[in-house]
C-alpha cells in the first residue's frame, strides 16, 4: 500500500505556451509552425499599422506576414523578440506609404474641425475640446521626420523598449533615444500647454 | 496626460480589422507556406543554431534595396505571356469561395479558403510548379508516381495533407487540403475533379522587356482593387516594374506621388487619358483607366523610355 502524499496535489497548469522565437525556429523546418505567430500577431500589427494608414494597414499587414515568412531565417534569437522583428517589418513597409500617411493625419486634423451634432450641452463643451487637441495632434504628428515618427510611434502604440526599437529599425539605441527625445519635443511644442502634464516617462 | 498618452488616446484609432481581412491575409500566407520550398529536416537545436547564424537580412535586409548601377543594357519590349493559372476545382467544394490567385517565380497557386472564423481554417490550395514536390512519402495518384505529405499539429491545432504529381510534363501540382480538407481520401478525391481551366489572372501585363519574369501577382480584392502584377530582370533583380489595381484615379497625379511634386504629363493609354510623372533618377509612375472600368497605376524604372512607358501601359488588361 502507498503512503498518501503529504503535499496537496498542485491542481493541473496548463502546458507552458510556446514561444514565439521556438515557434519561427521551428517554422524553419515546419512552415506551417509559422501560421502561429501570424495568428498570435496579426490583430496587433494591424492595429498598429491602420493607425499609421488607415485601411491601407489591410494589404500591409498580410504583406508583413508574408516578408517575415520570407525572411524568417533572418530573425536573429536573443537579439529582439519576435514581435519587435514584425513591428519593424510593418514600419518598413509603412515608410513606403509615407504620404498616405501624412495625407490620413491632415484628414484627421480636418475631421477635428467639424463639430458632431449632439444634444448635450456638456458633451459640446467636452466634444470641442477633445476636437481642438486632435487637430492640434493631427498637425504635430504629420510635421514629424519619418525617422522620429517611426520610433516615436514605435514606442507609443506597441511600447516598444529602446533596445527593442533600435532592433527593429537596426538602428543604434543612442539615436533611438535621440530621435525619440527630438519627436517628443516637438509634438510637445505643437500642443497647447493644458493637454499636457510634466511627467517624464521616456 | 504625456505625449504619449495623447497620441495613444486621442490620435487616430485603429480601424477594424474584419474576418474576411484576416480570412485573406492567412490564406495569402499559407498560399506562400505551401508553395515554399521543404528545407531538409535538421535536429530543432541544429536549426537554432543555423538560425542565429544566418544574421544577415534582419528587418533592415529584408526591405533594403541595393543603389542600382546607373547603366543598364537598353531594354527592348517583347510580347510577354502570363502563366496559365491552375486546374480548377469543379466542382468548387461547399463551404469555400475562390479560387483567388496568387504567384511567384516558379509557382502560382489558387487559393479556396473557408472565410468562417474559428479555431482552424479550411482551405484547399492547388499550385502548379515546375518544379517537383520532395516532401513526404512516396506514393502514386492517377497511375504517375506522386508525394504525401502530411501534418497533425495539436498546438496550435493545424492539419493538412498534400498531394503532389507531375500532371503534366513540367508541369507539378500540390494540392493541399486544410483543416476540414486534411484527409487523404478527401484530397484524392478533390484531385479527381480537377480540370484544365480557361480563367486568367485578374491583371495582366502582355508586354515586358526581353527577359524579364514574372516576380509576383497577388488577387485582388472583392472590388476588383489591389491586385499587382510585378516583373523583374533576374539578371538585376532590384530592377522591377508593378503594375497595380486601383480605386480610381488621383487628382493632381504629379502632386501626390511619392518623391513629387512633379508635373503630370497626359498621355493616352487605350484611347484614354492617363497621367504620367517621371522621378528623376528614380523611375516612372503612370496612372490611367481601363477599357473594362478599373484604374491601375505603372511603375517603371527611369531608365525606360517614355514610350517604353506607354507601350507598356499599352499591354496592361
Amino acid at each position: 500500500m502507498s503512503k498518501p502524499s503529504a503535499e496537496p496535489v498542485p491542481p493541473g497548469e496548463p502546458p507552458p505556451e510556446i514561444s514565439d522565437e521556438d515557434l519561427l525556429a521551428e517554422s524553419l523546418v515546419t512552415p506551417e509552425r509559422f501560421a502561429a505567430i501570424f495568428d498570435r500577431y496579426a490583430p496587433v500589427v494591424h492595429g498598429y499599422l491602420s493607425r499609421r494608414v488607415g485601411v491601407l494597414a489591410d494589404d500591409l499587414m498580410s504583406e508583413t506576414f508574408l516578408l517575415a515568412f520570407r525572411g524568417r531565417d533572418g530573425y536573429v534569437p536573443g537579439r529582439a523578440p519576435v514581435r519587435a522583428w514584425l513591428f519593424g517589418i510593418a514600419t518598413n513597409l509603412v515608410r513606403r506609404h509615407a504620404r498616405d500617411e501624412e495625407r490620413r493625419y491632415r484628414a484627421f486634423g480636418r475631421a477635428a474641425g467639424r463639430l458632431e451634432v449632439t444634444t448635450e450641452l456638456g458633451e459640446v463643451a467636452g466634444r470641442v475640446d477633445a476636437q481642438g487637441l486632435r487637430g492640434e495632434l493631427a498637425d504635430a504628428l504629420a510635421s514629424l521626420a519619418r525617422e522620429d515618427r517611426d520610433v516615436l510611434l514605435l514606442w507609443t502604440y506597441p511600447q516598444l523598449s529602446y533596445a527593442e526599437i533600435a532592433v527593429a529599425l537596426d538602428i543604434p539605441v543612442g539615436t533611438v533615444r535621440s530621435r525619440l527625445h527630438r519627436a517628443r519635443g516637438k509634438v510637445r511644442d505643437r500642443l497647447s500647454d493644458r493637454w499636457l502634464t510634466t511627467e517624464e516617462t521616456a | 496626460m504625456n505625449e504619449f498618452t495623447v497620441i495613444r488616446e486621442h490620435g487616430p484609432q485603429p480601424t477594424p480589422l474584419s474576418d474576411e481581412v484576416l480570412a485573406k491575409a492567412r490564406a495569402d500566407l499559407f498560399a506562400e507556406i505551401h508553395a515554399a520550398p521543404r528545407p531538409v529536416r535538421l535536429r530543432r537545436r541544429t536549426v537554432v543554431v543555423a538560425a542565429a547564424a544566418a544574421a544577415v537580412a534582419v528587418v533592415a535586409g529584408i526591405m533594403a534595396t541595393s543603389t542600382p548601377s546607373p547603366t543598364y543594357e537598353a531594354p527592348v519590349l517583347v510580347r510577354f505571356h502570363m502563366p496559365v493559372p491552375p486546374p480548377e476545382l469543379k466542382p468548387v467544394p461547399e463551404g469555400v469561395t475562390g479560387p483567388r490567385f496568387t504567384a511567384e517565380p516558379g509557382w502560382l497557386a489558387a487559393v479556396y479558403s473557408d472565410n468562417k472564423p474559428g479555431a482552424e481554417m479550411s482551405a484547399i490550395y492547388v499550385i502548379a510548379s515546375n518544379r517537383p514536390g520532395n516532401d513526404g512519402v512516396p506514393t502514386t495518384y492517377d497511375g504517375k508516381p506522386a508525394v504525401l505529405h502530411k501534418v497533425d499539429q495539436d498546438e496550435p491545432t493545424f492539419h493538412e495533407v498534400a498531394l503532389s504529381w507531375e500532371r503534366s510534363p513540367g508541369r507539378w501540382i500540390k494540392l493541399t487540403g486544410v483543416g476540414r480538407f486534411a484527409d487523404e481520401q478527401i484530397v484524392r478525391s478533390l484531385a479527381g475533379t480537377l480540370a484544365d481551366t480557361d480563367k486568367r489572372l485578374s491583371l495582366d501585363i502582355g508586354v515586358a522587356p526581353a527577359g524579364w519574369e514574372l516576380y509576383a501577382f497577388k488577387d485582388a480584392g472583392p472590388d476588383g482593387t489591389g491586385a499587382v502584377t510585378s516583373l523583374r530582370d533576374p539578371a538585376n533583380p532590384d530592377r522591377t516594374i508593378h503594375v497595380s489595381t486601383t480605386s480610381g484615379l488621383v487628382p493632381d497625379y504629379g502632386q501626390t506621388v511619392e518623391g513629387g511634386p512633379v508635373d503630370t504629363i497626359p498621355v493616352s493609354v487605350h484611347g484614354r487619358r492617363g497621367d504620367l510623372v517621371q522621378i528623376p533618377g528614380k523611375q516612372w509612375m503612370l496612372q490611367a483607366p481601363l477599357p473594362d472600368g478599373r484604374t491601375f497605376q505603372l511603375q517603371v524604372p527611369a531608365d525606360f523610355t517614355q514610350q517604353q512607358v506607354i507601350e507598356l501601359a499599352e499591354g496592361v488588361s
